[in-house]
């Protein structure tokens, strides 16, 4: 029987041509379960916060407060969630977010706004590519190598600032309004304006170049991935140099918006963008994850800031409510993946057996 | 089963059977594919190869060859030395003596990565695809096609649909499955396909059908059946002998690292069977 079937298949094959290239996509193919549970968190949040805010949440200049708010943790949760994906975690963002706006404050007065741009971004590129060589070379989980950086940055900067914040008194240069003006009427900065192109590159790299391929396969499965020829360990390499650059970028940013930076503002960032990350549909374990999940990730912790300013809350709320948030929504991934592989069993057509 | 397999095997490979590397290029379907020269070396010849771990001799003189669009059956108990051979085809790493010689050109790997450059694809059972990706990623992983710089999704999606739509899996809901949700036999499907599309010289197939249901393993043999049609040599290395021998030309059995016995697939397979699996054991 197996042996007619095959043979029925080969005289098909030289008869009719395969039926290319309209090849059908089903609908989760464009939107996945665990996006569409994403969206339905947020959106569930969203209106709670409202309703508690009397609806004042969604005036333009609270809406433009909460997407200032999630930039901070935005830029750094852009990075980490690529990072993820690629099977990798990074504990040291926050502090290397302080010594973005650290140097770069240093450097501003003396060889100029773009220049120090520049070189605080090398800076935040080595420690990153120092936390990724620690990694890939000597087979050393990041959670801990990343660990170890965390506190060593956190002794260094230390030592050179003696614990002091660095402030410029205003006004600040006008140069710094490139992040910290409001866009039009908008009740949002220009910071917000970088985030998301900084993002939607990002996410252009993930999903439509080869690299971003890569990176899907470093953490889905390494095995699998040098097998074909990818070279997993220098991809995750570039990932942990993206993802520092873009924590210092962050820092800078801060700096520009308030003109001082503290010592101690890293501390609990990295958390808050792993939880960006995760409540946007990042595995925690790599290999799925999307970038626009970590916006709507970084997003939901800028709502949740305001909204709960908003309706009277103590902002002591804040960390109760994120927890709260962070179990639900992976809980609600987990049962939408599950329901989109009923859909695409759905969708299998008969095989004629 | 014994019976059915037969059947299957009078059917389907009764014209290669006697002759294989010589008959097999015939079989070859009219397409163009670049590649072997007809009747001339085999895709892969193994040349007295062996392999020492100090003063453990894993492999001793393992000879034998695969020709192009032929599918020889490794088959031995544990410890035989098959995946020992397996791992000095794919350049995991190098024999202590011997030579590897493909199209007849003696090669020497330092890597698996120098062996799959020269085409020789090694599918180990659930190493060889990463399940949180979807088929199409999957099928060019680390092969790429672009188009001014970005991913030629388009051409991906639909090549990969017409390479799965060659090899014989038809019900395939989308391209833009995760493969997560495949089923073994769907997953050597994808596997076998790729080594076909991207033209490599030798499959080796480790375990294929470990884990599948029956009729998931007449689907992966008929897949296994399509891709030798494209020139390129597949080596299974398996343990169950009456699933061997309904999908190969040849069989090599090895006992205590070395080549055992070579059967050419034909005729009585039950009878077949039985004299092979006493070379299994040793008895004969």
């Amino acid at each position: 029987m197996s042996a007619d079937l095959a043979n029925a298949t080969t005289a098909q094959d030289s008869a009719s041509p395969p039926p290319l290239p309209s090849v059908p996509r089903p609908l989760t193919s464009y939107v996945s379960g665990r996006m569409i549970a994403v969206i339905g968190v947020l959106v569930a949040v969203l209106a709670v916060l409202t309703g508690t805010s009397g609806g004042k949440l969604l005036s333009a200049t609270n809406l433009g407060g909460a997407l200032d708010a999630s930039s901070e943790v935005g830029f750094i949760a852009i990075g980490v969630t690529m990072l993820m994906i690629g099977g990798e975690f990074d504990l040291s963002v926050g502090q290397v977010f302080v010594v973005g706006g650290l140097a770069f404050a240093g450097l501003d007065k003396h060889i100029g706004f773009l220049p120090a741009i520049i070189v605080t971004l090398l800076l935040a590129g080595a420690i990153g590519l120092i936390n990724g060589i620690i990694t890939v070379v000597f087979g050393i989980p990041s959670f801990i190598t990343t660990l170890g950086t965390y506190y060593a940055i956190a002794g260094f900067i230390l030592l050179i600032t003696g614990a002091s914040p660095v402030s410029y008194l205003p006004p600040l240069p006008h140069v710094f309004s490139v992040f910290s003006a409001h866009v039009g009427g908008l009740g949002f900065r220009w910071e917000v304006v970088w985030w998301i192109g900084l993002a939607a590159v990002a996410a252009w790299i993930l999903h439509r170049t080869s690299f971003g391929n890569h990176v899907f396969a470093a953490g889905g499965s390494p095995e699998a991935a040098r097998g074909t020829g990818v070279r997993v360990g220098l991809t995750k390499i570039v990932l942990f140099v993206a993802c520092s650059a873009l924590s210092a970028f962050s820092g800078i940013v801060l700096f520009c918006h308030l003109g001082s930076m503290e010592v101690t503002a890293g501390s609990g960032l990295q958390l808050q963008a792993i939880a960006a990350a995760v409540i946007g549909g990042t595995a925690l374990f790599g290999g799925v994850g999307t970038i626009f999940g970590g916006v709507l990730g970084s997003f939901f912790l800028g709502v949740l800031t305001v909204g709960l300013v908003l309706s009277g809350a103590s902002t002591q709320y804040y960390e109760l409510f994120v927890g709260i948030v962070l179990i639900g929504a992976v809980i609600a991934q987990v049962k939408t993946v599950g329901a989109s592989r009923f859909v695409h069993a759905l969708f299998r057509r008969n095989s004629g057996r | 089963m014994e019976s059915s397999a037969t059947q299957r095997t009078d059917g389907a490979l009764t014209a290669v059977v006697g002759n294989p590397p010589a008959s097999a290029p015939e079989d070859r379907r009219e397409t163009g594919v670049p590649g072997p020269s007809e009747a001339g070396p085999a895709a892969l010849e193994l040349r007295r190869i062996s392999k020492r771990f100090g003063q453990v001799v894993a492999v001793r003189d393992v000879s034998f060859s695969l020709g192009h669009g032929e599918v020889v059956a490794l088959l031995g108990d544990n410890g035989a030395g098959k995946s020992t051979v397996v791992k000095m085809i794919s350049g995991v790493f190098a024999p202590t003596s011997g030579e590897i010689r493909l199209d007849g050109q003696a090669v020497r790997f330092r890597n698996s990565k120098q062996a799959r450059e020269r085409g020789i694809a090694t599918v180990y059972q659930d190493l060889a695809l990463v399940p949180t990706m979807n088929v199409w990623r999957n099928f060019f992983l680390g092969s790429e096609l672009r188009h001014r710089g970005r991913l030629d999704v388009k051409r991906m999606r639909a090549e990969t649909a017409q390479a799965l739509h060659e090899i014989g899996l038809r019900n395939l809901s989308s391209v833009d499955q995760e493969v997560k949700g495949l089923s073994g036999g769907e997953r050597q499907a994808l596997s076998i396909g790729r080594a076909v599309h991207f033209q490599q010289r030798v499959l080796l197939l480790d375990e294929p059908t470990a884990a599948l249901s029956v009729k998931e393993t007449e689907k992966v043999f008929d897949y296994v059946r399509q891709a030798r049609q494209s020139g390129i040599g597949i080596l299974l290395i398996m343990h169950n002998t009456v699933q061997a021998l309904s999908v190969s030309d040849r069989v090599v059995v090895m006992r205590h690292g070395e080549v055992a016995a070579e059967f050419a697939v034909g005729g009585d397979l039950e009878a077949l069977a039985k004299q092979v699996n006493l070379a299994i054991s040793g008895a004969a």
